[in-house]
């Protein structure tokens, strides 16, 4: 207080001054003094404004007016004290607590500051002038003209209004009538929630709760049903606004109500529609007028690999650029000049980099009252199936198209539709126009054509096919020949109505030439088994006789049926028969060349057969019987029969002669030796030996005869093996003065054989050893007794048989070969006898030599033979 | 033909043998005879001059034998098997069967090896084969004289 003692001094007598003033004037006026702004004087104007009684004088003007907490009043005054800057405010609205409730007022006032000589501020004078009348009648104006407004707006609209504070609600005849509600008086806006749809009702109460809220701006715009407990059904809009007053507070909430029924149904259509292009099969969307892509449907997204994501790209890039870059100059003419587009272009899936062939139909979509564009819109058609099966038709008509067969289709009207390459070649067609242009009848002679209206088509009719030989004219060549044709009546799947005629023609011509060829050589073949002497035949595989030919028939004058089988058999001679059967099963389970020699009897006729076989494979190799051939050999038998009695009679001739010489000589050297001529009693030893070695040639023929009239005859003895050799060994050292016989014998024991037969074997094998190795001079004959035979066998260090000839010494009229064959004289006959008596002593005969070095023959024979 | 067997004679004659002399047919004071059957001149007539040469009596028989044989009753008969018009083997049965002439040693001929067996059944003693040693033959006729 003493700060400013000189200053209150002042005030002072300025109070009083403006305590009369502030009592006197019929504003209300108020002053407050120190920062404090204690209330120094308030007139009855002012308190009556404020509602309050004197008892505020000498307050703070925060404990005079509380209820100002949380406007802006305080502060706008501590403002003023501290700045000295007066505030003036028009028309502000100030809430005061009077009668007891809060209540709102509009005030023009002013807070001016007092200040000291120094400008010091110490009060502040507050004047005020009410004027909540003006300004609430004013609004009250405004609102009924709004309404009003309102009211004209809503010529088909219901108007609606509700307390935000007390939620009674107002509502005009057609409101009502749109709700069904038909209630009078006052009504709230929960009694009108019943009206509304049940399930719409929480959305309702939600938009409007919002709507009140000051963050919203108080619209209110929402779409709901109203409830069919009180009528019919509509969808109605209802259009509002909040108005908030300066404490953001609603005062106010109005609007309209429309009914949208008609559009929601509309609406629904649309969905509907919206529905079938979103599920469309076919691509289908669209693009804003710069190209970017704003909706697909489900297809389009899935050809794609799409999802909204992707929209507002421009559609380009769904689009194969090489494709786009080779269209986009047709795409854009036809857009600019048709506003359309159609054509195939290849899409690009997003993900898979596919590239899709597709049918594109885009159009501008334009707005029918304008004509402005508006937006594009493309319908596309996934062509990879259709284009699948364009490809798998090439290859079908590919197919066709090349078959070496003929293929044509025959339309009704008598002219082929199509003809492929191997038809138009078999016809003569140069081209498909001609074959257009040129009906059947051209290509059938009259009969055929004849054959085709009395066969073909009446069987096509009923049958629905028919397929078998006929003839066909070509065009160019205007040759007829042989066909064989399957056709078919082609009818349409679904109506069932006959489309076309289909053949298939396949030329005879080759296949009749084949067949003449066949049937040709089938009577050559005939022709060369009857025209040869041989008789042929075949079995199966279970040796049964399948086939004999003419030939066998003649001989035996017996039908071929009762042949068959085995049946052939009861022909062959009885003493035959065994051995002939057992032979060709043995041959035939080996599957190896069979050969036999029989007597075949027919009635009064015997004839000499002989038969071989071979066995007989397919391709594949498998068995399938023997076939061969039989020939008669009766005449050669005979022949073959007289020449072995006619050596058997001329050796038997020779014989007689050469015993009288050889007694002749022998006398004669007796005679020469008893007269001590020892010269000439040796030229005649030596005149007998040759004589001996032409009864040896002889000899050797009669055997050779014998083997072969089966007349060798054995006289099979026991004797002592080593016994025969010694002498043999003996008798032929007498013979040779080069070589020296050296036995090498083991003990062999007794065997039985006949002696003069293995002893012609031994002679052989040691005469031949002689003859055979000129040039040395020693043989080894060795004998052993090894595994129950005894081995002979004769080594000579001769010139020896080169390998591949080593077999062929055992036969019949061997002899060496080549110029050697002037130096050793002989028949070829010594070794075949002796390998026929080894044989038939039931031994063996082999050779084993190197040619230059000499050679080693020997023969086993088995000690234990039966004495039979 | 006298002539000739004259030349033979004499022919023989200077060719005097020691083996003559010791075979001397003389052994039974009397010159052994042996009968040739053959149908072959050639073969007759060789065997005929060595048997003769030998010191043996010698006969010769070209037909009708078996009356020959019977008539003449040789030491030892050399008997060929294929006489044409006759059958050695059947003549030498029928020999066999006659108690006069059984016991004549039969030394069948022939000239083939095989027929050992069918000489043996028709009771030949014996066998040659053509063409022979003289040796072998001498051989033979001497086994049976000394029996």
């Amino acid at each position: 207080m003493e700060i400013r003692s000189s200053a209150n001094k002042n005030s002072l007598v300025n109070e009083n001054i403006y305590k009369t003033l502030v009592e006197e004037l019929p504003l209300p006026v108020a002053l407050y003094i120190g920062p404090e702004m204690r209330v120094s004087h308030v007139n009855q104007s002012l308190l009556q404004v404020w509602g309050k009684g004197e008892d505020v004088i000498g307050k703070t003007f925060r404990e005079a007016l509380p209820e100002l907490e949380g406007q802006p009043y305080y502060d706008i005054l501590d403002n003023v004290f501290a700045t000295g800057i007066p505030y003036q405010a028009t028309e502000d609205r100030v809430d005061l607590f009077i009668d007891g409730r809060m209540q709102t007022f509009y005030f023009n006032f002013t807070y001016k500051p007092l200040k000291d000589e120094e400008g010091k501020v110490w009060g502040i004078l507050n004047t005020a002038t009410d004027v909540t009348e003006l300004i609430v009648t004013r609004k009250k104006l405004e609102e009924a003209k709004e309404n009003t407004q309102l009211a004209l707006k809503a010529a088909q609209l219901g108007t609606w209004s509700m307390d935000p504070i007390t939620y009674q609600i107002t509502l005009d005849e057609r409101t009502k009538l749109l709700f069904n509600f038909d209630k009078n008086g006052t009504a709230y806006y929960f009694q009108l929630l019943n009206y509304v749809h049940e399930a719409d009702r929480e959305k309702v109460k939600k938009a409007v709760s919002k709507a009140l809220e000051p963050e919203s701006k108080g619209t209110y715009n929402i779409s709901f049903r109203t409830s069919p407990e009180h009528g019919e059904v509509r969808f109605l809009r209802c259009n509002g606004k909040v108005y908030f007053n300066e404490d953001r507070a609603p005062y106010r909430f109005a609007g309209t109500t429309l009914d949208i029924t008609e559009d929601v149904l509309a609406q629904k259509e649309l969905t509907r529609f919206l529905a079938l292009i979103e599920n469309s099969d076919d691509l289908i969307g669209l693009t804003d007028l710069q190209g970017n892509v704003v909706y697909l449907n489900k297809a389009g997204k899935n050809l794609v690999g799409a999802d909204e994501s992707n929209f507002q790209r421009p559609s380009n890039d769904f689009l194969v650029p090489e494709d786009l870059e080779r269209l986009q100059p047709e795409m854009t003419a036809s857009m600019e000049k048709k506003g359309r587009f159609s054509g195939e272009i290849r899409y690009k899936h997003l993900q898979t980099g596919e590239q899709i062939p597709c049918y594109i139909n885009a159009f501008i979509i334009t707005d029918p009252e304008t004509n402005e564009p508006l937006a594009m819109a493309s319908v596309t058609r996934d062509l990879r199936s259709e284009k699948a099966t364009q490809k798998e038709q090439q290859k079908l008509i590919t197919l066709v198209e090349n078959s070496k067969d003929l293929m044509s289709i025959l339309e009704f009207n008598g002219i082929n539709s199509y003809l492929n390459k191997a038809g138009k070649e078999l016809l003569g067609f140069e081209n498909d126009e001609e074959v257009k242009s040129t009906p059947i009848t051209h290509l059938h002679t009259p009969e055929d054509l004849e054959f085709v209206q009395s066969e073909v088509l009446p069987a096509l009719q009923t049958k629905g096919s028919w397929a078998g030989v006929m003839n066909v004219r070509n065009k160019k060549t205007g040759e007829v020949f042989p066909v064989h044709n399957s056709t078919i009546r082609i009818d349409d799947p679904v109506t069932g109505e006959p489309l076309c005629i289909g053949a298939l023609m396949r030329d005879l011509r080759p296949e009749l030439a084949a067949k003449q060829v066949l049937a040709e050589r089938e009577k050559l073949f005939r022709d060369i088994t009857t025209a040869a002497p041989a008789a042929l035949w075949m079995t199966d595989i279970n040796k049964q006789l399948t086939y004999i030919n003419q030939i066998w028939l003649d001989w035996t004058q017996m039908p071929l049926e009762a042949q068959l089988g085995f049946g052939w058999s009861q022909l062959i001679a009885e003493e035959d028969k065994k051995r002939i059967i057992e032979e060709f099963s043995e041959d035939f389970d080996q599957r190896r060349h069979h050969e036999c020699v029989f007597r075949l009897k027919s009635p009064g006729t015997e004839r000499w057969i002989i038969c071989s076989g071979n066995p007989q494979y397919t391709n594949e190799g498998s068995f399938i019987g023997y076939i061969g051939t039989c020939v008669d050999i009766t005449e050669l038998k005979q022949l073959q029969q007289q020449k072995d009695e006619f050596l058997g009679i001329a050796s038997h001739e020779l014989k007689t002669p050469v015993t009288s010489i050889k007694a002749y000589a022998q006398v004669l050297e007796s005679m020469f030796r008893d007269s001590g001529d020892n010269r000439k009693a040796d030229m005649v030893k030596k005149m007998d030996l040759q004589v001996n070695r032409l009864t040896n040639l002889i000899q050797d023929l009669l055997d050779v005869t014998k083997i072969h009239t089966g007349k060798l005859l054995f006289n099979d003895r026991e004797f002592v093996f080593n016994d025969l050799v010694k002498e043999l060994i003996e008798d032929l050292q007498r013979t040779t003065k080069k070589h020296v016989i050296i036995p090498q014998l083991a003990d062999t024991g007794v065997i039985f054989a006949d002696r003069e037969r293995v002893g012609q074997v031994i002679t052989n094998l040691i005469t031949n050893a002689i003859k055979y190795s000129p040039n040395a001079d020693k043989i080894i004959v060795s004998t052993s007794l090894l595994n129950e035979e005894i081995r002979l066998c004769v080594q000579d260090f001769g010139i020896g048989i080169p390998g591949d000839k080593t077999e062929k010494v055992f036969e019949q009229f061997y002899r060496v070969s080549g110029e050697k064959q002037h130096t050793f004289p002989g028949l070829g006959l010594g070794l075949y006898i002796s390998s026929e008596i080894i044989k038939r002593e039931d031994g063996r005969i082999w050779v084993n030599s190197e040619e230059g070095k000499g050679s080693t023959f020997c023969f086993s024979l088995p000690v234990n033979r039966q004495h039979n | 033909m006298k002539k000739e067997k004259d030349l033979r004679s004499a022919f023989l004659y200077l060719l005097t043998d020691s083996i003559i002399k010791s075979k001397a047919i003389m052994i039974k004071d009397k010159q052994v005879k042996i009968m040739i059957a053959d149908d072959d001149a050639g073969i007759v007539d060789a065997v005929e001059m060595m048997l003769d040469y030998k010191g043996f009596s010698v006969t010769t028989a070209t037909e009708n034998v078996l009356n020959r044989i019977i008539e003449e009753h040789p030491d030892v008969l050399l008997l060929d098997i294929w006489m044409s018009g006759e059958d050695g083997i059947e003549v030498c049965k029928a020999l066999k069967n006659n108690d006069s002439t059984k016991t004549i040693p039969v030394i069948m001929i022939s000239a083939s090896k095989d027929i050992e067996q069918s000489v043996v059944k028709a009771g030949a003693d014996d066998f040659l084969a053509k063409p022979f040693e003289m040796n072998d033959l001498l051989q033979k006729i001497e086994n049976f004289l000394e029996r």
